[in-house]
């Protein structure tokens, strides 16, 4: 009875009731599509109030190119043909602004049945449509990068145990253009059997939530019996977006055709390989080829010695005999093939150095530099007394080096100061070392003759010389010798030096300095 | 009266060593045999016919037929012959060579001199060997 008291009559319960629904806007119109109520979500949704659309046509909350096209018309006659009609389209808010709507028309008829009007229900979608919009724009987005970098899509129901593929996973999975759900088995099948153990107990662990969103390569067989590598890769998808435990709702994932970056990167493998190969046998051959040419320089400097050294003790014997009546000419002629002869000795005494450095197998040990360049430097005073020459050598250099071969570089070097400080009245040779970049920089330093650092390549080739020999004697081995032995201990040589202002020749040595 | 054998199959190399024995005054006589085998029989033959063994061997490392090495290694292992003192005369410095003719029992490694003078060292060092009395 209160219920009756509140509401005078039946359609002023519906219309309250209708109007609480704000998002619903309710209009009635008569048979000739005039607006005969205007409920307040109607107010909001198109911004009229009621006294400014009573009486006008339905028309005015439709768009013009819908009006232009009978669009208006043809709905409410739908309406009364088919007894309803629902529809979505555009509408025009007083302010011009338009709304996407979802609306329902249908007649009103008395209680003959006589069609007395029409009602149309509005429910304003702007906002969601917006939403729908957005999200169709970002899949079709999604889709167009998948589709022009040959990704293929992908997603798992953990519920169904089945896969849903896009065109170009279904092509990839060798599935050609299925949409249906495929269960796994069905892509299993398509795996090279060598792929398909791994294969299965990774997904098995996926499923479980572990490892997800690790790379998987493997073989599919497509149609024509071929295989092609593909890369899938898998995100989780949880029913609680923050809890990442346990198995996934869903796995997301895409799928990729990898044949080609697989097939070179095979190919820079071997490539690889063939080169690395190539190397060895290289460096093989030419390290029998160095072994050879050693072992033939060694022989033949050898086998050179036995005849020349007849030579010079026959044309001795010559010389020496009491009966050998020969010209002074001939003397003088007997006197320089000897000097020849002893000439040809020292090169071949030298050549056979430089191949027993690079033969001798290398024997490291703890070697007081300093002693023995200290040795050397009182043999080569001892040999010339006459000679004014100052050593400066630095106390308790030490190396851990082979101490046969240090010190034949060292006597070399000391003697080269020596020989090349021999125009000078006085002279000063200095054997140190120096730190550099943290390394022991060994040097010898003489204040002679010098050279031209023009010249400064020439200086550790065999039998390169860069003074004549009538200034300083010599055969041009003994660098190359200090060279050898120097790389032979994994380090550098090198010198510096100006025209009549002494030498200074660096070198280090894989050890460290002790 | 004692005499070395001097073992070398280069003609040269005899000549020359003679030369420089007789530049030194070195007055001893001297046998000479030109490779291992004819060495070895030679002294196998002075054995077997009561002659004087020679109070050294000079030999060259290498040779035809049988080489220094191996002539050494026969007389050191001849209870008859390995009183014989021996010394190795070759042009080879190297030292492979100078430690295997030790270790097979050379008393001596001498390397033949290029210059004649250099002969006066081989005489010195023969003529110690020669001194070296040893029961036959």
């Amino acid at each position: 009875m209160r219920r009756r008291r509140a509401f005078r009559t039946v359609p002023d319960f519906f219309r309250l009731a209708f109007e609480s629904l704000a998002e619903y806007a309710l209009v009635t119109t008569g048979t000739d599509l005039m607006i005969s109520s205007w409920g307040v979500p109607a107010r909001g949704m198109f911004g009229y109030s009621e006294e400014e659309v009573i009486g006008r046509s339905i028309g005015i909350i439709f768009t013009p190119e819908d009006i232009a096209a009978g669009i208006d018309k043809r709905e409410f006659a739908d309406a009364l043909e088919q007894g309803r009609r629902i529809d979505q389209r555009w509408h025009v808010r007083k302010d011009g602004r338009r709304l996407w709507c979802h609306g329902l028309a249908f007649p009103l008829r008395d209680a003959k049945g006589t069609a007395r009007g029409f009602v149309k229900l509005i429910r304003d979608d702007t906002e969601r449509k917006s939403k729908d919009d957005d999200l169709r724009e970002k899949e079709e987005r999604l889709r167009l990068a998948a589709e022009s970098t040959g990704l293929g899509l992908w997603d798992f129901d953990m519920a169904k145990k089945t896969f849903l593929l896009s065109a170009r996973a279904a092509q990839l999975f060798g599935l050609g253009g299925e949409r249906t759900p495929v269960g796994f088995e069905r892509i299993l099948e398509k795996v090279h059997s060598d792929d398909r153990s791994t294969i299965s107990a990774d997904f098995e662990q996926a499923l479980q939530g572990v490892g997800v969103g690790r790379d998987m390569e493997y073989r599919i067989r497509t149609p024509d019996g071929k295989y092609r590598w593909v890369r899938t890769l898998a995100r989780a998808l949880y029913e609680d977006g923050a809890k990442r435990e346990g198995p996934p709702r869903r796995l997301l994932g895409s799928v990729i055709d990898i044949t080609e970056e697989h097939r070179k990167k095979i190919l820079d493998y071997e490539l690889n390989r063939e080169l690395e190969r190539r190397v060895k046998e290289r460096t093989a051959q030419f390290q029998a080829l160095n072994k050879e040419l050693e072992s033939f320089a060694y022989s033949a400097s050898h086998d050179l010695r036995a005849p020349l050294r007849k030579i010079s003790a026959f044309s001795q014997a010559i010389l020496q005999s009491r009966e050998s009546r020969i010209s002074s000419t001939d003397q003088g002629y007997f006197e320089r093939i000897m000097a020849a002869t002893s000439k040809m000795h020292r090169l071949i005494d030298d050549m056979l150095n430089l191949t027993r450095v690079t033969r001798k197998p290398l024997v490291r040990a703890v070697c007081d530099l300093s002693a023995t360049a200290r040795a050397i430097a009182d043999d080569l005073r001892r040999n010339d007394p006459r000679r004014d020459v100052d050593f400066v050598i630095r106390d308790d250099v030490r190396a851990d080096v082979d101490c046969d071969l240090m010190t034949v570089a060292l006597r070399s070097l000391l003697e080269n100061a020596w020989k090349f400080t021999g125009k000078h009245p006085r002279a000063r040779i200095e054997f140190g070392v120096k730190p550099e970049e943290g390394r022991p920089v060994y040097f010898v330093k003489d204040d002679g003759a010098g050279f031209d650092m023009r010249f400064a390549h020439k200086l550790f080739g065999a039998f390169r010389r860069l003074h004549s020999e009538e200034q300083f004697s010599g055969t041009g081995v003994g660098l190359g010798i200090v060279e050898r032995i120097v790389s032979r201990h994994h380090g550098r040589i090198w010198a510096e030096a100006k025209v009549e202002e002494g030498a200074t020749f660096y070198f280090t040595l894989d050890s460290e300095s002790l | 009266m004692s005499y070395i054998l001097l073992v070398d199959d280069d003609r040269d190399d005899i000549e020359l060593t003679m030369l420089g024995f007789r530049d030194e005054g070195f007055k001893c006589e001297v046998a000479v045999a030109h490779d291992g085998k004819e060495a070895l029989d030679f002294l196998l033959a002075a054995y077997s016919a009561h002659r004087p063994l020679p109070a050294a061997v000079l030999l060259d490392l290498k040779m035809p037929r049988m080489d220094g090495f191996e002539l050494i290694t026969r007389v050191m292992g001849d209870p008859r012959l390995r009183h014989i003192p021996v010394a190795v005369l070759t042009s080879s410095g190297h030292e492979t060579d100078i430690k295997e003719a030790e270790r097979l029992g050379a008393s001596r490694y001498l390397r033949k001199p290029t210059d004649l003078k250099d002969y006066f060292l081989i005489v010195q060092e023969v003529k110690a060997l020669m001194t070296v009395k040893t029961a036959p």
